[in-house]
């Protein structure tokens, strides 16, 4: 009797010290939530890994990629998605469920986090937009497939261990674009060398990127150009049920 | 000279008279027992119901706008005004469990059998009576699971034949959730309930005087309604010692338990919500009721169309009907549990059942997660070794949303089947018809997806088996040696043509 007599003041004293009851932070608004790692883990984490990297889509724990892209860039992809490609849209104005100043909040942590000076050990940064980049020759590109990607990616009947690029089914769901990031940046995490480390002593140039990339896009077959050059492909006019809500809207 | 005034006092309140008629009556020996501390203790609880309702009053502002931000300040601004909201929900989950620790233990002992049927019947209504506080507690919280629970409830009023409009109207104070509905339950329950509460607790606690306390129940010895009243008054007689301060020492140290532990649990795990404004236009919310009603919750989910009147309407009423009858169709005969198994089993299997129905309506496994697809990473141990085609199958399968109802890992929702083996079970061929047409409540998601989209869904999918099992195979197609999907290209070349064929 007397041990729980002076237990009771004892637990009393204790919740109110440590208040391990006490409410911390209200329930807010998903519009009001501005923390960047609780953006990142409810919107982006399921497709670009729980930390930026090691996910299904593109890695963004990358400083290259980072050094890469800008940051209005990375802004207008998650504002506006990549039509025709698994990134949907994720600003309120786009039918996506983020307010601009969280789309902005995202940036900034991915920068703020991730971003690191990179050395390039002296080979130079390409340039990252397709619309800029020298315009690509699919022959000469095939030329380059060989020498730098089909050690990994296969050719014909031989399957690299990495698996094909060249498939149509792929390439209908790579943007051009993201084949040349990819191009550029490789997929470290997945063990994916980046453009200067493909073959021992060669660094693949502007004009050899956009050489493979032109060639991979004249892999893809008819009718299944990439949305972000055409509108939509053939089955999106009548989308209707679930998950339509997130498709990109034409 | 204290003496002299406690006398003056005497002659004029008869303070005596009514102690030794009330606290001081004499009970059976027998029944200060530990199964017998229940009773008091809701009661304790429901003053302690009153005292910090009360208080919350002060501050709480029973208007749809203002209700929220009220609990937020209560919550974050008034001095431990998180701890008087703690101690008003603890004390009402408390009040709820000991309610029905004591129903139950009143009903194993026979004590509802003659001669205090009424004792029983006034429990019963105290027992609605306090299911009704508790719904409309749950609306003063008023957040997201208040507003939906509203939702429901209105719905579910609105179904009463007849004047079912009505009804919603009254409660409501209109068609809809609006302005008045807050105050309406505020009336609820702050005045009407609790007055309702205090009258039948009097009346409960007045019979518990009048028929005496049951004794404590003998195996093999049976109610007769023409010689019981005979034998407890010779109980009394033989044993009898005043309920104070003999038989009183058990209710206070198990009131005091209840009540360290409600400061306690209190001071752990703090107040209940509120969790999101109570916002109409927000559809990604995930309401719960409190966890008295989950049960319910579950069960309304869970049953098939044909059967919502009968839950709805014969149900509730066949079984407070049925409480409420129960001193009059076993008003005599045994008593002690030991020699009624059919009593002891109906309890056990209502907690079975109320049990499974709440731990299912905690989890909800039919309802899909509608965050997984942007918020569950694929697993990394999901992603190794795949290819190209199989990574953009993965994006797919997030994109379109899969994962709301489909788990890998454990982590997703629980409405389908998990695909982390879907290989084993699916052949190619299936998987894609599965994905196109949907079926077996599945929607078909055909024309949601482009051709590539399927393939490279389907070739991602191929891939999750575990490394043990080896991928399901068409048993009509002779076994290739090597993998049996990866020569497939074809087939799914050939489903691309014609599905491509078809939509233009």
């Amino acid at each position: 009797m007397k041990a729980a007599a002076a237990a009771l003041p004892l637990i009393a004293l204790l919740g109110f010290n440590s208040g391990c009851g006490k409410p911390t932070g209200q329930a807010k608004q998903p519009e009001a939530v501005m923390d960047f790692h609780q953006l990142f883990s409810e919107n982006c984490s399921a497709c670009h890994g729980v930390s930026g990297q090691k996910g299904a889509g593109p890695r963004l724990n990358d400083p290259l990629y980072l050094a890469l892209v800008t940051k209005q860039d990375l802004y207008n992809v998650i504002e506006k998605g990549r039509p025709g490609t698994p990134m949907p849209a994720f600003a309120q104005s786009s039918g996506g469920p983020l307010a601009e100043k969280q789309i902005q909040a995202i940036v900034d942590g991915i920068e703020k986090d991730w971003a690191k000076p990179v050395n390039l050990q002296g080979a130079a940064l390409p340039v990252y937009s397709i619309a800029k980049a020298p315009q690509g020759d699919a022959k000469r590109g095939q030329a380059q497939y060989m020498r730098n990607c089909m050690m990994c990616h296969g050719f014909g009947s031989f399957k690299g261990m990495a698996g094909p690029i060249t498939d149509p089914n792929y390439l209908a769901l790579a943007s051009d674009q993201y084949l040349r990031t990819t191009a550029i940046v490789g997929r470290i995490d997945w063990g994916m060398p980046d453009w200067r480390h493909r073959i021992p002593g060669h660094v693949m140039n502007d004009q050899d990127i956009s050489d493979v990339v032109a060639w991979l896009a004249s892999q893809r077959p008819k009718g299944y150009m990439m949305a972000e050059n055409q509108s939509t492909n053939n089955s999106s006019s009548n989308r209707s049920g679930p998950g339509s809500e997130r498709e990109p809207k034409q | 000279m204290l003496r002299s005034v406690y006398n003056w006092l005497d002659k004029r309140l008869y303070l005596t008279k009514l102690f030794q008629s009330t606290a001081g009556h004499h009970v059976p020996a027998n029944s200060g027992s530990w199964f017998y501390v229940f009773g008091s203790a809701t009661l304790l609880c429901f003053i302690l119901q009153i005292v910090t309702g009360t208080l919350l009053a002060l501050v709480y502002v029973p208007s749809t706008n203002e209700a929220w931000k009220s609990l937020q300040y209560l919550n974050h601004v008034q001095y431990l005004g998180w701890y008087l909201r703690a101690l008003h929900n603890w004390g009402s989950n408390f009040m709820v469990a000991l309610m029905t620790l004591h129903m139950v233990q009143v009903f194993l002992f026979g004590a509802y059998k003659y001669p205090r049927e009424l004792t029983w019947v006034s429990g019963v209504f105290l027992l609605v009576a306090t299911l009704a506080m508790a719904f409309t507690g749950q609306v003063m919280r008023f957040d997201e699971d208040a507003y939906w629970g509203l939702g429901i409830g209105a719905s579910i009023t609105g179904r009463v034949p007849f004047i079912g409009d009505r009804l919603v109207h009254l409660l409501l104070g209109g068609p809809i959730i609006a302005g008045e509905t807050l105050s309406r339950f505020f009336a609820l329950h702050v005045f009407v309930i609790p007055a309702i509460i205090i009258g039948i607790v009097g009346m409960h606690l007045r019979l518990v005087l009048t028929k005496g306390i049951n004794e404590y129940p003998v195996p093999g010895k049976p109610v007769r309604r023409d010689t019981y009243d005979g034998e407890y008054e010779k109980i009394i007689e033989k044993q009898g010692v005043p309920f104070v301060p003999d038989a009183i020492g058990k209710d206070l140290i198990f009131a005091a338990l209840v009540l360290v532990l409600i400061l306690a649990f209190s001071a752990i795990f703090g107040p209940a919500g509120p969790s999101g404004p109570p916002d109409p236009t927000r559809v990604d919310t995930v309401p719960r009721p409190d966890f008295y009603f989950l049960s319910v919750f579950a069960a309304l989910a869970l049953l098939p169309d044909w059967m919502e009147t009968i839950v709805l309407f014969v149900m509730p009423v066949l079984m407070v009907g049925f409480l409420f009858i129960l001193p009059f169709i076993s008003g005599t005969g045994e008593k002690s549990a030991r020699k009624r198994p059919v009593a002891v089993l109906s309890v056990i299997t209502i907690f079975l059942v109320l049990g499974t129905l709440t731990y299912m309506g905690d989890t909800a496994p039919w309802s899909p997660k509608m965050n997984a697809w942007s918020g569950q990473s694929v697993p990394v141990d999901l992603l190794q070794h795949r290819t190209p085609l199989e990574m953009r199958g993965a994006l797919v399968l997030q994109n379109k949303q899969c994962r709301n109802c489909h788990s890998l890992e454990g982590h997703g929702g629980q409405r389908g089947p998990a695909l982390d083996d879907v290989a084993t079970r699916l052949t190619r061929d299936q998987l894609i018809r599965q994905v196109i047409q949907g079926g077996g409540n599945m929607p078909a998601y055909g024309k949601n997806l482009s051709p590539a989209e399927v393939d490279a869904l389907v070739a991602y999918m191929l891939t999750l088996h575990p490394p043990s099992h080896p991928p399901a195979r068409d048993s009509a197609q002779p076994q290739i040696s090597g993998n049996p999907n990866a020569k497939e290209r074809g087939v799914g070349e050939a489903v691309r043509k014609s599905m491509t064929g078809k939509s233009q």
